[in-house]
C-alpha cells in the first residue's frame, strides 16, 4: 500500500463520524431509489406476467340479455382473438354469523373449467365440478376478510330465493387485482364486497339466462384498433341492451392498478433525486472543509513533489469510499425495504406471485449514481487542493480574516455578547458553506413536510368524501331500475330515518371525437345525504336543467360551462340528446356527471324511476334493517359508509405509517448528518479557540454553546426555508398524485409544520449532543500544543 | 531542597500565593512512561516576577499547566492560597482559572472572529471585578488598535492583546508560556515591557517560562529547570527593565 493510501485510510478512520454521516445520507438516497424502483419493477412484472399468463381481457361489455349465438358474430370481427361470454350478477349475500349484509358479484365460468379469458389463479381448493349447481370459488380478499375457505358456506338471495353456495376454492383473477365494486367506490371493502365464481350453466338457470349471456370479455390481437372494435361490438350488442363496450382504461381494477404503477414510477425517480442531491452537497461540504483543515499536509505533500492529479485522486478516493460504502448499505437496505413494500402492496393488489428480484442493472445503476454524486461533490473541494501553493506549508498560519458583520454595520452589535458575535461572524465569513448547510437541513424539513402532507391531503380527501359528500349510512342499489314507489318501500324498511333516491344510467358523453363512457347520476334538487362538494369544500347543487360535471372530465372532453355535449344513453330506449354543461365542479374523486333526477327521468321517458337510494339509519335498529335487506329480492347490493371508512383507515393507516416511519428515518439521518458534519468541521477548525476559552475560564457549557450555536442558528434559518421548499416540492410533485380519478388538494396541516420543525430540531439536538461529547474529550493542553 | 521559604523578595516579606510540594507528573505514551516532573517543590509569592528557565522537555510547561489548573499532577500537592488544586474537580479548576489566573501563550491564542477589544471583553465578561478592556489595551500601547481583528494586527500586537486580555480580569497570578517565543527581539522587548508593566502596576504575581536566558535578567527570581526537576533558584539583586535586555 502506498503511503498516500495509508494516509487516506487513517484520515478516514480519523473522520469516521463524518464518513458515517455522509455514507448514511447516501445510503438513504440509494435506499429510496432501490426500494421504489425495485418495488415498481416487482409490481410491473407481477402485473405484466399475470395479465399475460392469465389472459386478462382487453375489452369488456355488459348487455341486458343476449343469445349465445351473438358471441360468434363478435368472434368473427377482425383482430378479435377470443370471446368469453358469461353471466354476471351482483346479489346480496348472508355470511354465516354476520348480521350485516355483503354484496357478492357472481361470475359464471365454463362448467368445471377455466374461462378462456380472465383465468383464475387457484390459491386453495379447486374449481367447481362440471355438474355442480352450488359449488363456488371465492376471491381471496373476500375470503380473508370474512374467514371463508373451502368447506364454508355462503347464503345468497337469487331472484328472491335463498340459495346456499358451498365454497370449494379460493382464487385470484386478473380482472379483480384491486377488488372494487366499481361505480363511485374508491376503496375496496372486502368485508362487504367480493367475487364468487360458479358454473355458468347454474348461474344462467338461476337468472333466467339459459342459452344467453349478459356479459362478455374479448381479447384483441396485436395491431387491432380497440376503438374501432368497440364501435363494432357496440353495434352488434345494441339491440340487446348493451351498456357499451370499454377497454382496460375504464375497467375499475386495471384503472387503479395502472395509475398506481404510473405514480410509483414517477415517485421512484423524483424522491431519490432529492436525497442524492443532498448527499452530493454533503460530500462537497465535508470534503472542502476537510481540505481546509489539511492544507498544511497538502502543501507539504506538494513540496515533496506529489502532483496535483495524485492529490486530487486522493481526495476523490475518500469521497468514493464514503458514498461507495453508503451505497452498498443503501442497496441492501433498499432491496429489503422494496421487498417489504411489495408485500404491503400485495395487500391492496392481489397478484398470484410477486417475484422480487435483485436486478444487477438496478444495483449497478444505484452504485453508479452514488459514485457520480460523490465525485461531483468532491470535485469542488479538489479545486482548492490544486490551487494551494506548496509554500503555504512553510508559513505560519495567519489568523483567519474576519470583518465586522452586516449585523454590526447596521448597529446591532452592541446588544450582542461576544460569543454570539463570534458565531455570527463565523457564519458571515463562510456564507456559501453556511447557506448550503442551511439548505441541506431545510431539505430534511421539506422531506418531512412533503411526506406528512401526503397524509394530510389524503385525510382531507377522506374528510371531504366521508363527512361532506357521503353522509348516508348505507347505499342501496336495486337489481334493476324501479318505479317511484320503491322510494316509499325503502322508507318503510325498519330503521330507515331518511331516504334520498338516485338514478344512475350508463351513457356515452361526447364532444366531437372526444367521448367517455360513464354513469350519469341523477340527484334530487337539494341533496342532503349525498352531496356534490368541490375540493374547496363548497357544496354544489345538481342543476335543474343541463349537466354538471367534474373538472377532470370537462378537461378530458374539452368543454366549459355553456358548451353543449352529446349524451347517448346506453339503457332503456337509448335516447341521444344534446345537453348544456351548466357547471363544472372541482370534485376530488371520479369522473362524474350529475343531473337533476327529474330532468334525467324526463330524458329517459320515465316517471320517477330510481336506481337505488341513500339511506340514513337509526343506529339502534341496524340489525332489523340488515335483516330486511336480506329479505328484499330487489336489492342487489348495499354499501356501508362506515365500513368503507374503517377499512380505509385501517389499511391506509398501516401503509402510511410505514412510509411516514421511513420518511422520519430519512429526515433524521439528513438533519443529524448535516448538523453533525458541519459541527464536526467547526470543532476541528476551532479546537484551539475553544480550548483557549476553556483555559481563560469559560465553562464546558459556555464553549459547547459557542460550538453548536452556529448549527442552532443555521437550523433556525433552515426551518422556514424548509417550509417554503416543502411547499414548492409539493407543488412540483402534485401532478404525480393526480390521475383521472383523483384530484388531490395538497394540504399541509399545522401539526405537519410542527412535526417537521420539531423533528429536525430533535435530530440537530442529538448531533449537538454528540459534538458536545467530543468537545468534552478534548485535552486542553494537548490541543494548544498541537499548534495548528 | 532549595529553602524557598527563606528566599527574600524585594519589598519585604511576602505571603506565598502558590505552595507546591513533591509534584510529579508522569505521562504514559504508548508503552513508555515519561516522567515530565518529579519531586518539584516551589513557592510563588505576591507581587514577584519569576522567570522559569529551561530547555524544551525540562518540564517547565508541565509545571505551569499544573499551577494554572490546566493539568493535574500525578502526585504531590499544589495549594493556591487556601484552595487545594490537587483533587479539585474540572468545574472547580475552571472556576479557579476564571477567578485567579491570567494566561499568555506563545501563539497568542486570540479568537480570530473577535476584535482586540472583544477578545479582552471575552474575559472581563466572566470576571468578578474586571478592568476596562480599552484601558487595558491602552496600558499595552494599543489604544488605537482596539477595533482591529487579529488578522489586522502584527504578532507583537497580537501578543499585547493577549496580555491585555490576561490582566484585564485583575488576576492574582499571570502565567506566561514562552510569550516571546514567536516574536523577534524588538517586538519581544515590547511584549516583555508590557508584562513587567502589568506586574508593576497591579502587583500581579507573574511567571514567565522561557528558554531564553537573557530574559532572566528582568525577574525577581529565576528558577532553572532540567529533566523534570528544579535545578536552581536564584534571586536577582536588581531587576533590569525589558528595554535593557538584549538577545
Amino acid at each position: 500500500m502506498s503511503s498516500l493510501n495509508r494516509k487516506l485510510l487513517r484520515d478516514l478512520v480519523l473522520w469516521r463520524g463524518q464518513i458515517v454521516a455522509i455514507a448514511a445520507i447516501t445510503a438513504c438516497g440509494i435506499m429510496a431509489f432501490v426500494t421504489m424502483q425495485s418495488n415498481y419493477d416487482a409490481m410491473y412484472d407481477a402485473q405484466a406476467s399475470y395479465y399475460r399468463d392469465f389472459r386478462f381481457a382487453d375489452l369488456f361489455a355488459s348487455v341486458t340479455r343476449a343469445p349465445n349465438a351473438v358471441a360468434a358474430r363478435i368472434a368473427a370481427l377482425p383482430y378479435v382473438q377470443q370471446v368469453q361470454t358469461r353471466v354476471v350478477q351482483d346479489v346480496i349475500a348472508d355470511i354465516p354469523g354476520r348480521q350485516d349484509v355483503a354484496t357478492v358479484r357472481l361470475i359464471g365460468i365454463p362448467d368445471g373449467s377455466q374461462p378462456a379469458l380472465n383465468r383464475l389463479f387457484l390459491r386453495r381448493g379447486r374449481l367447481p365440478s362440471a355438474r355442480s349447481r352450488d359449488e363456488a370459488v371465492v376471491s381471496e380478499a373476500f375470503s380473508q376478510a370474512n374467514h371463508l375457505g373451502p368447506g364454508s358456506a355462503v347464503r345468497i338471495v337469487v331472484n328472491g330465493r335463498r340459495q346456499t353456495l358451498r365454497i370449494v376454492g379460493v382464487a385470484l383473477s386478473p380482472e379483480y387485482v384491486y377488488e372494487l365494486r366499481g361505480g363511485a367506490d374508491i376503496w375496496p371493502d372486502s368485508r362487504h364486497f367480493g367475487i364468487v365464481w360458479m358454473n355458468d350453466t347454474a348461474l344462467a338457470a338461476a337468472f333466467d339466462m339459459t342459452g344467453a349471456f349478459n356479459n362478455l370479455t374479448v381479447s384483441v390481437s396485436p395491431g387491432g384498433n380497440q376503438a374501432a372494435i368497440i364501435e363494432r361490438i357496440d353495434a352488434i350488442l345494441a339491440p340487446f341492451g348493451s351498456l357499451g363496450a370499454y377497454g382496460r382504461a375504464d375497467q375499475s381494477s386495471d384503472r387503479f392498478v395502472s395509475s398506481e404503477l404510473r405514480e410509483l414510477r414517477a415517485q421512484a425517480i423524483a424522491i431519490p433525486l432529492i436525497f442524492l442531491g443532498v448527499a452530493t452537497f454533503l460530500v462537497n461540504a465535508a470534503l472542502s472543509r476537510l481540505v481546509i483543515t489539511q492544507r498544511e499536509q497538502i502543501a507539504i505533500l506538494k513540496a515533496f513533489g506529489y502532483g496535483n492529479a495524485t492529490l486530487a485522486l486522493h481526495y476523490i478516493g475518500s469521497a468514493a469510499v464514503c458514498v461507495g460504502s453508503g451505497s452498498v448499505v443503501g442497496v441492501v437496505a433498499g432491496l429489503w425495504a422494496g421487498f417489504r413494500l411489495a408485500l404491503i402492496y400485495t395487500n391492496f393488489f392481489r397478484f398470484p406471485a410477486v417475484v422480487f428480484q435483485a436486478r444487477p442493472g438496478l444495483i449497478a445503476l444505484a452504485v453508479g449514481i452514488s459514485l457520480a454524486a460523490g465525485v461531483l461533490g468532491a470535485l469542488w473541494a479538489v479545486r482548492s487542493v490544486v490551487r494551494l501553493p506548496p509554500a503555504e506549508a512553510m508559513r505560519p498560519r495567519a489568523p483567519a480574516v474576519f470583518k465586522a458583520t452586516l449585523l454590526e454595520r447596521v448597529g446591532l452589535a452592541k446588544v450582542l455578547p461576544p460569543s454570539v458575535r463570534m458565531i455570527v461572524r463565523t457564519i458571515e465569513r463562510t456564507p456559501l458553506a453556511s447557506l448550503l448547510t442551511a439548505v441541506a437541513i431545510a431539505f430534511a424539513v421539506a422531506i418531512l413536510l412533503v411526506g406528512r402532507s401526503t397524509m394530510d391531503s389524503v385525510n382531507r380527501m377522506m374528510d371531504v368524501q366521508f363527512r361532506y359528500v357521503s353522509r348516508e349510512d348505507a347505499m342501496l342499489t336495486f337489481v334493476r331500475p324501479l318505479g317511484a314507489a320503491a322510494r316509499l318501500d325503502v322508507a318503510a324498511m325498519p330503521g330507515v330515518l331518511g331516504v334520498e333516491p338516485f338514478r344512475a344510467v350508463f351513457a356515452r358523453v361526447s364532444n366531437g371525437h372526444r367521448s367517455r363512457r360513464l354513469a350519469i347520476i341523477g340527484l334530487p334538487p337539494l341533496p342532503s345525504l349525498h352531496r356534490i362538494v368541490d375540493r374547496n369544500m363548497h357544496e354544489i347543487r345538481p342543476p335543474v336543467r343541463g349537466l354538471l360535471m367534474t373538472q377532470a372530465l370537462a378537461d378530458i372532453l374539452g368543454v366549459a360551462p355553456g358548451s353543449r355535449v352529446t349524451v347517448a344513453v346506453l339503457e332503456g330506449r337509448r335516447p341521444v340528446v344534446r345537453l348544456r354543461l351548466q357547471h363544472v365542479a372541482d370534485e376530488m374523486i371520479g369522473l362524474n356527471v350529475y343531473m337533476g333526477i327529474s330532468e334525467l327521468n324526463r330524458i329517459l321517458h320515465e316517471d320517477g324511476t330510481i336506481s337505488g337510494a341513500y339511506v340514513k339509519l337509526d343506529p339502534a335498529r341496524e340489525a332489523a334493517f340488515d335483516a330486511a335487506v336480506k329479505a328484499t329480492p330487489m336489492i342487489a347490493g348495499v354499501s356501508y359508509r362506515k365500513a368503507a371508512l374503517d377499512e380505509f383507515t385501517r389499511t391506509f393507516a398501516e401503509s402510511i405509517g410505514i412510509s411516514v416511519a421511513f420518511i422520519l428515518g430519512f429526515a433524521f439521518v439528513i438533519a443529524a448528518g448535516v448538523v453533525y458534519n458541519s459541527g464536526r468541521v467547526a470543532l476541528s477548525e476551532r479546537t484551539r479557540e475553544l480550548c483557549t476559552l476553556r483555559i481563560l475560564g469559560y465553562g464546558f457549557g459556555d464553549t459547547a454553546l459557542m460550538l453548536v450555536g452556529e448549527q442552532a442558528i443555521l437550523t433556525a434559518v433552515a426551518i422556514p426555508l424548509g417550509f417554503i421548499l416543502g411547499n414548492v416540492l409539493n407543488r412540483a410533485l402534485q401532478p404525480m398524485y393526480e390521475s383521472d380519478y383523483y384530484r388531490i388538494q395538497i394540504v399541509v396541516s399545522s401539526e405537519t409544520y410542527l412535526l417537521s420543525a420539531g423533528f429536525v430540531v430533535l435530530a440537530a439536538a442529538v448531533s449537538a449532543g454528540l459534538l458536545a461529547l467530543q468537545l468534552r474529550k478534548l485535552d486542553l493542553v494537548a490541543a494548544l500544543k498541537a499548534g495548528e | 531542597m532549595q529553602g524557598l521559604k527563606s528566599s527574600t523578595v524585594p519589598g519585604g516579606p511576602q505571603e506565598a500565593v502558590f505552595h507546591a510540594r513533591g509534584l510529579a507528573k508522569n505521562y504514559i505514551m504508548g508503552e513508555v512512561v515519561v516522567h515530565a516532573l518529579h519531586d518539584v517543590d516551589l513557592d510563588l509569592f505576591e507581587r514577584e516576577l519569576v522567570v522559569i528557565l529551561g530547555p524544551s522537555g525540562s518540564g517547565k510547561s508541565t509545571l505551569l499547566n499544573i499551577l494554572g489548573g490546566l493539568d493535574v499532577p500525578t502526585s504531590g500537592d499544589v495549594v493556591f492560597r487556601d484552595h487545594r488544586l490537587t483533587g479539585a474537580s474540572a468545574n472547580e479548576l475552571t472556576t479557579f482559572r476564571r477567578e485567579h489566573v491570567g494566561f499568555v501563550f506563545q501563539f497568542y491564542n486570540l479568537i480570530p472572529s473577535l476584535t482586540a477589544r472583544e477578545n479582552v471583553a471575552l474575559v472581563t465578561d466572566i470576571a468578578s471585578a474586571p478592568a476596562d478592556p480599552v484601558e487595558m489595551l491602552a496600558l499595552v500601547g494599543l489604544r488605537d488598535r482596539v477595533d482591529h481583528f487579529p488578522s489586522q494586527l502584527s504578532g507583537g500586537e497580537q501578543q499585547r492583546v493577549a496580555i491585555a486580555r490576561a490582566i484585564a480580569k485583575r488576576p492574582d497570578v499571570l502565567l506566561c508560556d514562552e510569550p516571546t517565543g514567536a516574536l523577534d527581539a524588538a517586538t519581544g522587548r515590547v511584549v516583555l515591557e508590557a508584562l513587567a508593566g502589568a506586574n508593576r502596576e497591579f502587583g500581579t504575581t507573574t511567571v514567565i517560562i522561557t528558554h531564553n536566558a537573557a530574559i532572566a535578567a528582568m525577574a525577581d527570581r529565576v528558577v532553572t529547570m532540567g529533566s523534570g526537576t528544579i535545578s536552581s533558584i536564584a534571586t536577582n539583586q536588581e531587576r533590569r527593565s525589558a528595554a535593557e535586555i538584549e538577545w
